[in-house]
């Protein structure tokens, strides 16, 4: 995987979002570099989810430019983002339930082979791809990738869908709350997959209301209210208390 | 460790392995209802032809509707429209090949074919284009469109039947002549061409993957994963449609007639045989060979009870009683394949 020096994976240049006259995101400006994991923090209400819906496809900003790997982008659909080498792991969208593994894991980006000429999935090296990676992310629940994703813990889910990004080759992950809701043991297992992105050159925008869930893992954090960006710190400059502090100021301030 | 063999134990007894296939209890279902026809009637049952040749006639148009409804379900959406479709398009086909009294064109048989088909696919799409830009549920749009369809069948028709008797066409034959050598029709082993093409589509195709996904949460997290979730859902509409229609003209050309009460009861017999197939109400679970091996259990029972001679006044009564215990079956086959936890109320 070849990445160019120096270009950071994803740029917010001014990026607004208006809703007649509501404006949700406000001249949002933030870069993430490869290997870089940026906590954005902020009350509910802040803007996160549309920052969220533009960065991943779902609606166009208002003004400004979203920049991937250097180059402006315009998507149209989640595809468009897709294609651009952004994954989202949401919340309670990173999964379809019923669907065995191996077709959840290569949804949307199937494996195919020509049989007479005709286009059929190549279920076998899919089943066997996915099972290399159950092994990798140590899913002890996981007998095969046969299995439906009903089966898989909240924080196995969050997992999987991380380590497609990394398969796929995505530069950009998008991390929307992926420990709401978790235990210990199971928020553990996502950091290690996030630790695990990073260290392969994904640039990761973890997005979380909860400043405790997010400075384990990040090494800027960001703080957004009212839709715009109130500050960017180092982990380490502050304690979470202070940071804490910090958001709840800009809420109410 | 400890989970994972838990999870093996759990599936490894023959039964709870066999049970997770959805289509193995239709399976058991056509073998123990084919054994007591079999036993209690006077002239056999799978040991005589033409019996067998009576109940692929019933599957076949049952089973050609109900193939495209298990598709769009498992894409989360219902058709109910698909009785009305079933008659529109021969109505189409007849009046435009002039077989009707009331005739004014005489067309050859192929262009009307073609016209009716395109008509009963358009219809699907505007089920489908309505349903996923308005966010009206499918139940409701396509209840319109049944109702819809059915003035239509009657203006089309002006309430006279249609008639293929003065066709002589090799393509009538192909769609709706006897099969040499086999108590069978054409239609039958159309359906069955048809089941299991769409069957290897569904499964082994990338419009099979995005089927199954399209059916989950409103089809929210393909939607995340770049799969069109719209078109997909549309083009099942259309699917749906357009074989409701080709069953609707291969009975036509089988029975040489159809009338606006043409498959009137089929819209919710084809739910009935798709249930009974092991696909589930809420999407992304099912297979289109179980549903036409629920085609299969309902037109044997419907011979099976005139042969053993109950009176056909019980046929609605069975079939109700196959659909509360085939649902409840299959909530025990989606827990076994869930790993042991039970679904959700929805789920």
């Amino acid at each position: 995987m070849s990445r160019e020096e120096g270009v950071p994976v994803l740029e917010l240049e001014n990026v607004s979002r208006r809703y007649g006259k509501i404006v949700a995101v406000e001249d949002f400006s933030l870069s993430v570099e490869s290997g870089e994991v940026i906590g954005l923090v902020g009350d509910n209400g802040a803007g996160k989810s549309t920052l969220i819906k533009m960065i991943s496809g779902y609606v166009s900003p208002s003004s400004g430019t979203i920049k991937v790997m250097g180059q402006a982008t315009s998507f149209r659909s989640p595809k468009d983002a897709r294609a651009a080498g952004i994954e989202t792991v949401y919340q309670d969208l990173a999964i379809v339930d019923d669907m065995p593994l191996w077709r959840n894991f290569f949804l949307g980006q199937e494996i195919y082979r020509k049989v007479l000429g005709v286009r059929l999935l190549d279920v076998k090296k899919m089943v066997e791809i996915c099972g290399e990676h159950l092994d990798e992310i140590g899913l002890t629940s996981v007998a095969s990738p046969h299995q439906t994703a009903t089966t898989l813990s909240g924080g196995e889910r969050q997992s999987l869908a991380i380590s497609r990004a990394v398969y796929f080759e995505s530069r950009i992950l998008l991390l929307d709350e992926p420990v709401a809701a978790l235990s210990v043991r199971e928020t553990r297992r996502v950091f290690d997959a996030i630790e695990g992105a990073k260290s392969r050159g994904l640039g990761v925008l973890y997005i979380d209301h909860n400043m405790e869930h997010v400075l384990p893992a990040a090494d800027r954090i960001a703080i957004m209210n009212r839709g715009s960006l109130s500050r960017v710190v180092n982990r380490g400059d502050l304690s979470a208390g202070e940071l804490a502090d910090a958001v709840a100021e800009s809420g109410t301030g | 460790m400890t989970v994972r063999t838990e999870w093996l134990t759990r599936s490894a007894t023959v039964w709870g392995r066999l049970l997770s296939h959805r289509e193995f209890a239709p399976v058991m279902a056509i073998f123990i209802l084919w054994t007591i026809f079999e036993i209690f009637s006077e002239v056999g049952f799978v040991t005589s032809s033409g019996l067998m040749g009576s109940v692929a006639a019933l599957t076949s148009s049952l089973g050609m509707v109900a193939i495209g409804v298990t598709m769009l379900m498992i894409s989360g959406e219902f058709d109910l429209s698909v009785s009305a479709t079933f008659a529109f398009a021969p109505a189409i086909m007849g009046r435009l090949m002039g077989a009707s009294i009331n005739d004014g064109w005489e067309w050859p048989i192929l262009p009307a074919l073609l016209v009716a088909l395109a008509l009963v696919a358009f219809i699907g799409l505007v089920n489908g284009l309505i349903t996923t830009y308005t966010g009206v549920p499918s139940f409701i749009v396509t209840l319109g469109m049944l109702f819809f369809v059915t003035t239509l069948n009657r203006i089309v028709l002006d309430g006279l039947p249609v008639d293929l008797v003065r066709e002589t066409g090799n393509l009538k034959s192909i769609l709706g002549g006897d099969v040499p050598g086999t108590p069978f029709a054409a239609p039958f082993l159309w359906m069955v061409g048809v089941g299991v093409t769409l069957a290897i589509v569904l499964r082994r195709t990338q419009f099979g993957n995005w089927t199954y996904s399209a059916g989950n949460v409103g089809g929210g997290v393909a939607r995340a994963m770049g799969v069109p979730v719209r078109r997909v859902k549309c083009t099942n509409f259309v699917l749906t449609a357009f074989l409701a229609g080709f069953g609707g003209i291969l009975q036509f050309a089988d029975f040489g007639s159809s009338s606006q009460a043409s498959g009137i009861d089929l819209n919710l017999l084809a739910i009935v045989a798709v249930v009974i197939g092991g696909t589930s109400l809420f999407g992304t679970r099912g297979t289109v060979i179980g549903s036409m091996l629920g085609a299969i259990i309902l037109g044997s029972v419907k011979i099976g009870l005139i042969i053993i001679k109950i009176p056909s006044q019980w046929y609605l009564g069975l079939v109700g009683a196959l659909l509360v215990v085939s649902a409840a079956l299959n909530a025990r086959v989606d827990t076994l394949r869930r790993g042991g936890q039970r679904s959700s109320i929805l789920g």
